[in-house]
């Protein structure tokens, strides 16, 4: 089993290797000029677009560019942010952490939610069932940017009673306690406009994997031993039901960044997703080749441990990886 | 818990369209008060403080509270008056070629002393090299800056240049700079550029939370007395226009300044009580679009004669602009009065006449085909601005009406500058243009023929060598008179020849909170030293 996951490693390290290159070349291809993003709208003396361009390396061929850049990251270096003027690792890192503020809580109650109302819908059927399908696949279908702006025209124009944007209040700045508070109620909205979308993704997928459970033999014949409905679903049908769910659980992380980028628009939350956004627009290369190295290294660990979380739940597969690496 | 304002405000927001309110009474007369932090909403975060770099607005709005120009531009209860802020004073010789600047006594932030070799540091070594307006204007025309005593600056110029004083100022690129932290270091990653600003103006740097807001708190050692009135101002970034406007109607800011308030929000801010839309009074600017004068059938004066009688400016006005400035008339804006010929007018030459504008078509050959359609042509622009999207697709319409196919290009600003001024590869491009108050600065470039292929310039590659030596005269002819006839001069052949066609005129409008008082002048220009905050 070991040998299995050395290769995965070592499948996972050569994967984000190409994924660097390709996000390099496809960055440089994007067309734009983050020299002209820099200099506001007045023509710039040509002497100082050439030393802008010297400055951040941009005058040399692309492999030049390429072969500095896997230079500096093999020494830690992302490089340096044209627009922010700071260190790309040191702004993404501010950044991420207002980002998983965000996105962790997001996917654990998303989860949590998500298996209960499908665990609870697949075994009542009928009317309940078909309600949660009906709510979660509005919460799916909904597009974030709308509705994000539509629970701020209710709950902040007109009740008024939370935050239309930002982490903190800035006109009466909070400590301690209080501060939690009220990054509390700037979380509301965002989290509501992410969690729409996820509980509906979680609630689908273990709904389907519980009906598929519930219809195996093993549970005619638990329940036939005349076990209780509700032991038998939790001790028999959710074990069974949620391998699946840790697949979207690993899946939902790596897609964090895309969850991020319209949420932290709309609500101006300073995340990693606002941060890419601007970097666009700014033709900010090293900020958004850092994000996206991130974003993959993320991805492929998230795939990693959800592959080793499957061999811990599921004795079958971890039988079966025994068996062929034996 | 449910406010009956508010509501009124979201149902006006969903019946927009068909609203007009009156505009916003003028700012109470009652004594200032003391205290308070106001919030400025900005569509982008700085990417430093330095306004000598960039014309950027967001730096431009952070730097220029921290740091100040020799003079400003007092346009409060519609003025446009050269004002002195760290110049006290100033003399011009009767050759326009020497600029004797008294300079007060006022200190940087760090405690040392203000003096007149930051200015000539920042002038010579500095706006000289990299400035984007000061360089462009004055640059080689610059001799040197002479320091006889500690608070006496003289310019020393080679040809006269009159509007030197105007280019003088903070927000116009020319901040004065702290010579004993900037000298002998790469000014472009300096902290004092780039984090921890050290100004002389009326607040101080206090900390940056990237990503959200700039804290700027109350300079106590301001050389005005009595002033800043408040006691902080915040700079947040908010990228995303209805997010913003929604901010400023939850009151979470104060104040969103022109170019990031978006104009087609205007009458709904206007109609939520506890807000009001603040005129600017910056340099007059226009929306237009230039022609590609290298490609057919642009090529054609009637063809670009055709398409401004096809375009309902009026429409454009009414709704893209919610009503506010006024339509564009003539090459430039009519608000620089003393350079505006009265016998130009759009109206007049070409109406708004669809029939004529087709009549015109068939003139050039460009006949409608079978399914009515004539010929096509892609309008590029910068598609982050509300208002420049509500005119393409106004353009659109009032051009398909004559048998006009037209493709929009709306596409982001890094992308949008080289394919426009470096590789020309566009049909109309759509922008907006700021004069800064006067031709020879934000209009000429426009038109001469030095600008071609340089960022911002002359887009549509007109080259008229009348033209140019006109405007190259205007630049430096000293004497008013003069000036105002050489300019007025130049629109009657721009609008023969047609290059561009202004869709617009305005002069800025911010969105603010009623009870922010005292603000005159643009953003940076120093009336946020005279802002209270009505508690």
């Amino acid at each position: 089993m070991w040998q299995y996951f050395l290769k995965r490693v070592f499948w996972s390290i050569v994967t984000i290797f190409v994924i660097i290159i390709v996000n390099f070349v496809l960055i440089k291809l994007v067309p734009g000029d983050p020299v002209h993003a820099m200099i506001g709208d007045f023509p710039a003396p040509q002497d100082y677009i050439d030393q802008l361009r010297r400055d951040f390396g941009l005058d040399q061929p692309l492999h030049v560019q390429l072969w500095l850049y896997l230079g500096n990251l093999a020494q830690g270096n992302f490089g340096f942010s044209f627009a922010n003027r700071q260190p790309v690792l040191d702004l993404i890192l501010g950044r991420t952490v207002n980002t998983l503020i965000l996105i962790l809580p997001a996917i654990v109650f998303s989860a949590i939610i998500g298996i209960a109302l499908s665990l609870a819908a697949a075994s009542r059927g009928g009317g309940f069932d078909i309600t949660v399908s009906a709510i979660t696949l509005f919460g799916y279908s909904i597009p974030v940017f709308w509705l994000g702006q539509v629970l701020v025209l209710i709950f902040a124009i007109v009740l008024g009673v939370l935050p239309t944007s930002g982490m903190y209040s800035l006109r009466a700045p909070q400590s301690g306690f209080g501060a939690f508070l009220d990054l509390l109620r700037h979380m509301v909205l965002p989290l509501a406009c992410i969690m729409a979308f996820k509980i509906a993704v979680f609630s689908r997928t273990a709904r389907a994997s519980i009906l598929g459970v519930l219809n195996s033999d093993f549970v005619m014949t638990a329940r036939a031993k005349g076990l209780s409905r509700g032991y038998t679903l939790w001790r028999h049908v959710l074990p069974n039901a949620v391998i699946p769910v840790i697949a979207v659980f690993g899946y939902q992380f790596g897609h964090a960044l895309t969850s991020s980028l319209l949420v932290e628009t709309v609500f101006a939350w300073p995340g990693v997703g606002q941060l890419f956004v601007t970097a666009v627009g700014q033709r900010d290369f090293p900020v958004l080749q850092g994000i996206l190295l991130l974003s993959t290294i993320l991805v492929v660990v998230a795939n990693v441990l959800a592959d080793l979380l499957y061999t811990i739940v599921d004795p079958r597969i971890r039988r079966s990886l025994g068996a062929r690496h034996a | 818990m449910f406010k009956k304002s508010r509501i009124i405000s979201v149902l006006r927001w969903t019946i927009l369209g068909g609203l007009w309110v009156a505009p916003a009474a003028a700012q109470a007369e009652a004594a200032p008060q003391r205290g308070g932090t106001a919030i400025i909403g900005l569509a982008a975060e700085p990417k430093g403080f330095n306004s000598a770099l960039t014309s950027s607005t967001p730096d431009t709005v952070a730097g220029c509270m921290v740091y100040e120009g020799l003079l400003t531009i007092d346009t409060g209860n519609g003025k446009d008056e050269i004002s002195p802020l760290l110049a006290e004073s100033w003399d011009v010789s009767d050759d326009g070629l020497t600029y004797t600047f008294h300079l007060r006594n006022a200190n940087w932030h760090d405690g040392q002393p203000f003096t007149s070799e930051d200015v000539r540091y920042t002038l010579e070594e500095v706006a000289a090299k990299f400035s984007p307006m000061f360089s462009a204007q004055v640059g080689t025309n610059l001799v040197k800056v002479e320091t006889p005593d500690k608070r006496t600056a003289i310019i020393q110029l080679k040809q006269p240049y009159p509007t030197l004083l105007r280019t003088l100022n903070c927000t116009y690129s020319t901040p004065i700079l702290p010579a004993h932290i900037f000298k002998n270091t790469d000014v472009a990653t300096n902290p004092a550029t780039t984090s921890q600003p050290i100004g002389t103006g009326p607040f101080k740097f206090e900390s940056w939370q990237r990503g959200s807001h700039i804290n700027l708190v109350r300079n106590d050692d301001y050389w005005e007395d009595g002033k800043p009135y408040l006691d902080g101002l915040i700079i947040r970034a908010i990228p995303n226009a209805a997010s913003r406007i929604q901010a400023l109607m939850a009151g979470e800011i104060d104040f969103i300044p022109m170019v990031h308030f978006p104009l087609n929000d205007a009458r709904m801010v206007e109609s939520t009580p506890d807000l009001q839309i603040v005129r600017s009074g910056f340099a007059p600017g226009m929306t237009y679009a230039a022609f590609n004068l290298k490609r057919a059938p642009f090529n054609d004066a009637r063809v670009r004669n055709a398409l401004l009688m096809a375009t309902n400016r009026q429409f454009i006005h009414d709704t893209a602009f919610s009503g506010l400035g006024d339509l564009g008339r003539a090459p430039w804006p009519s608000g620089i009065e003393w350079a505006a010929n009265r016998e130009v007018n759009y109206d007049v030459s070409n109406p708004y006449d669809p029939e004529r504008a087709a009549a015109l078509l068939d003139e050039a050959g460009l006949l409608a085909g079978a399914d009515g359609t004539r010929f096509s042509l892609n309008i590029i622009y910068d598609s982050a601005i509300a208002e420049r999207n509500q005119v393409a697709n106004a353009l659109k319409a009032n051009w398909g009406a004559v048998g006009v196919n037209v493709t929009l290009q709306p596409l982001e600003i890094a992308v949008v500058m080289p394919r426009v001024f470096k590789e020309h590869d566009f049909d109309i491009y759509l922008n907006d243009n700021n004069s800064y108050g006067d031709p020879a600065i934000g209009v000429g470039r426009v038109f001469v023929t030095e600008s071609i292929g340089r960022i911002s310039g002359n887009a549509a590659q007109y080259s008229n060598p009348e033209v140019d030596a006109l405007f190259a005269a205007g630049a430096k002819e000293i004497d008013p008179d003069k000036r105002a006839e050489i300019y007025q001069s130049i629109q009657p052949i721009l609008v023969r020849d047609m290059p561009v066609m202004m869709l617009h005129e305005l002069s800025g409008f911010d969105g603010a909170a009623k009870r922010l008082h005292g603000l005159w002048g643009w953003i940076g220009n120093g009336r946020w030293a005279h802002a209270w905050l009505e508690q």
